[in-house]
């Protein structure tokens, strides 16, 4: 979520009077987490839509978000599924299940398997690194994605980071800050997913894409969309909202 | 007593949603979830006698949220038998038609010698939350496990994991406080009283979270005996590592015996392409350690947790995975040393629709009969189920 979160953020409309041309890809990508750390707390609802050959699944879901350290996610459909709650809490995680009615701590290596079937890892949804911190940032090109102009920018992690990432390649508007595209490499350089993000709307006060797209690129006719039906910004979470106790009693 | 208990009961969900139907929709009130499932199945110790039987089962739970503080819910398990185990077995009805609680709700609406109609309230509790307290009484789930196979803490309803078609678990009749002590810590005390303090639960827990590990630890009169024991839940660099033990310890004697100790451990993985691997270790201290005439019971509902398993030293692996993205499957093995009993579940689940799932799950067991190891039991069951 914290990616996702973070990419969405990284979107809305920011600072009009940069001198554009005088900024540094680090500060690109900096001013945007800047104004990630700016949102104190993020609430958001929306749909997830796995798409596999001859299959489709969708999910609904909110999350709640404070700082970098905590998180939650509700489940809220299929029914099945309905209740499931995640409670991130810095690098530990906690998922309540309902019909067992039991707390199960889950295990750092269950952060590399796919979220509930989808393209996006657990660790995309608690990820701590920072995008600003782990990595190095070289511009190397201007292109035009969505009729829009982007900065092309390389991020090379550092070799110290806790990072998946070999490489990430993203496009950043000029205006308003938008990541419009974003390429995952591995550590081998090779192209992992891909992700697109388009239908800017307003959304919490925000202009921002509502919908991300990841497409895997070893896996044929698999994508996973993203769709933000609503997001708040800065909606005050009483004290113990991000707790065991809270997981159960979400709606 | 027990009528009143729950004429009590019915009388405050009652009014408790007269009164705030007048502000809120029904919806926001009343939630009702469930599902329908039918589950053939075949068993078979050979190929010569063939035995198929057939279950529909379902499952109505009804939460009613009557104010911010109050929340009640009742869980009806409904199940129709018939096949030709209900056939041969005279009085399968009465088999079925068990309560262990301080209030009968169990029902055996239908009881013929070809068709069991079974019904069952297995959750009927009011839930009073406000702030850091929660107290909960009637029929309830207490779940202190904390690993996937074998849970020593779990004294109330011990989870059985070849029990694959109830993962909720009967209820308890018990009185629960919780208070939360922190975002991830809280205390509890739970009570399930009985006839006298030999059939009762009197039990304590505290949990904790520490160097990113979470601890508990309970102190408990659990029926004739005194039970202590804890548990933890952490990782060793990317493995998760959990275990849970108690120590139960007659209360009378309390000095001259020794007593029973119930241990369990497992770690668990996740592999980058989606395979799950779980392991784990029983010690039950009271188990044998040698093979004894008859079949052992892994038993649907004899399980507690003093006793996980009848042999004192036992193993259990689960291999678990996508093959397809909406087929998943999975394979549980436990081992019992000494008795010499294997069980073999293997397990396919495939996602057909939304709302709509199938399975197919097998139980193989293996035992040693007159010095020989064989195969002494074998079932199948397909499972269609639409929740809702």
């Amino acid at each position: 979520m914290k990616r996702i979160l973070f990419l969405s953020v990284l979107i809305f409309v920011s600072v009009p009077f940069i001198a554009q041309n005088k900024i540094s890809a680090k500060e690109i990508v900096k001013k945007a987490d800047d104004l990630m750390k700016g949102v104190k707390t993020t609430k958001a609802e929306m749909i997830i839509t796995t798409v596999r050959p001859k299959w489709k699944r969708t999910m609904k879901m909110k999350t709640w978000s404070k700082g970098t350290n905590l998180s939650m996610i509700l489940f809220t459909s299929p029914v099945k599924e309905k209740g499931i709650t995640f409670l991130m809490k810095g690098k530990e995680v906690w998922n309540w299940i309902p019909s067992i009615e039991r707390t199960i701590k889950l295990p750092p290596s269950m952060m590399m398997q796919s979220f509930m079937g989808t393209d996006f890892t657990n660790d995309d949804l608690v990820k701590q690194s920072s995008i600003v911190k782990d990595y190095n940032h070289k511009i190397i090109g201007e292109e035009t994605i969505e009729g829009r102009k982007c900065y092309k920018i390389e991020l090379i992690p550092h070799e110290d980071a806790a990072v998946v990432w070999g490489k990430i390649i993203v496009w950043i508007s000029h205006d308003n800050y938008f990541q419009l595209k974003v390429n995952f490499y591995d550590e081998d350089d090779e192209l992992v997913n891909k992700m697109r993000a388009y239908d800017i709307k307003n959304l919490g006060g925000r202009l921002l894409p509502a919908k991300m797209e990841i497409t895997p690129m070893d896996k044929k006719g698999q994508k996973t969309v993203m769709e933000y039906t609503s997001l708040e910004f800065d909606v005050p979470f009483k004290d113990n909202f991000f707790t065991v106790q809270n997981m159960k009693r979400l709606k | 007593m027990k009528i009143k208990l729950f004429i009590l009961f019915s009388l405050l969900i009652i009014h408790g949603l007269s009164f705030s139907q007048e502000k809120k929709k029904f919806k926001d009130v009343i939630n009702i979830y469930g599902y329908v499932k039918y589950l053939p199945s075949f068993s078979f110790t050979n190929a010569n006698g063939i035995s198929s039987d057939h279950l529909i089962h379902n499952r109505i739970n009804i939460k009613a949220f009557i104010s911010n503080s109050f929340t009640a819910r009742i869980d009806v398990r409904n199940r129709i038998f018939f096949g030709e185990t209900v056939n041969a077995t005279p009085y399968y009805g009465q088999l079925v038609d068990q309560d262990n609680g301080e209030v009968d709700m169990s029902y055996l609406i239908v009881d013929e010698d070809a068709v069991v109609l079974h019904s069952m309230i297995d959750r009927a509790y009011l839930d009073f939350s406000k702030g850091k307290w929660e107290v909960r009484a009637g029929r309830q789930r207490i779940n202190w496990g904390i690993n996937l196979a074998w849970n020593a803490n779990d004294l109330f309803n011990a989870y059985n994991i070849v029990d694959f078609d109830y993962q909720e678990r009967p209820g308890s009749d018990a009185l629960r406080v919780q208070y939360y002590t922190g975002d991830v810590s809280h205390i509890e005390v739970a009570y399930k009283p009985g006839e006298d303090i030999d059939e009762s639960i009197i039990a304590a827990l505290y949990k904790f979270n520490k160097a990113k590990y979470d601890f508990q630890v309970i102190a408990a009169n659990y029926y004739s005996d005194v039970a202590l024991g804890g548990g933890w839940a952490g990782n060793i660099k990317n493995t998760g590592f959990k275990g849970e033990a108690t120590y139960f310890q007659t209360r009378e004697n309390f000095s001259d015996t020794s007593g029973i100790l119930s241990l369990s451990t497992s770690i668990d993985y996740s592999f980058k392409k989606g395979i799950y691997v779980n392991g784990a270790f029983l010690l039950n201290s009271d188990g044998l350690t040698s093979a004894t005439a008859g079949l052992p019971s892994f038993g649907a509902n004899q399980l507690t947790a003093k006793s996980l398993m009848p042999t004192k030293y036992s193993y259990f692996v689960q291999l678990s995975g996508a093959i397809y993205p909406q087929l998943n499957g999975s394979v549980s093995v436990i081992y019992g040393q000494g008795m010499n009993i294997l069980f073999f579940m293997p397990a396919l689940a495939y996602s057909l629709h939304e709302n709509w799932d199938l399975s197919l799950t097998g139980q193989i067991y293996f035992g040693e009969e007159q010095s020989k190891f064989k195969n002494l039991g074998n079932s199948i069951f397909l499972r269609v189920q639409f929740s809702y």
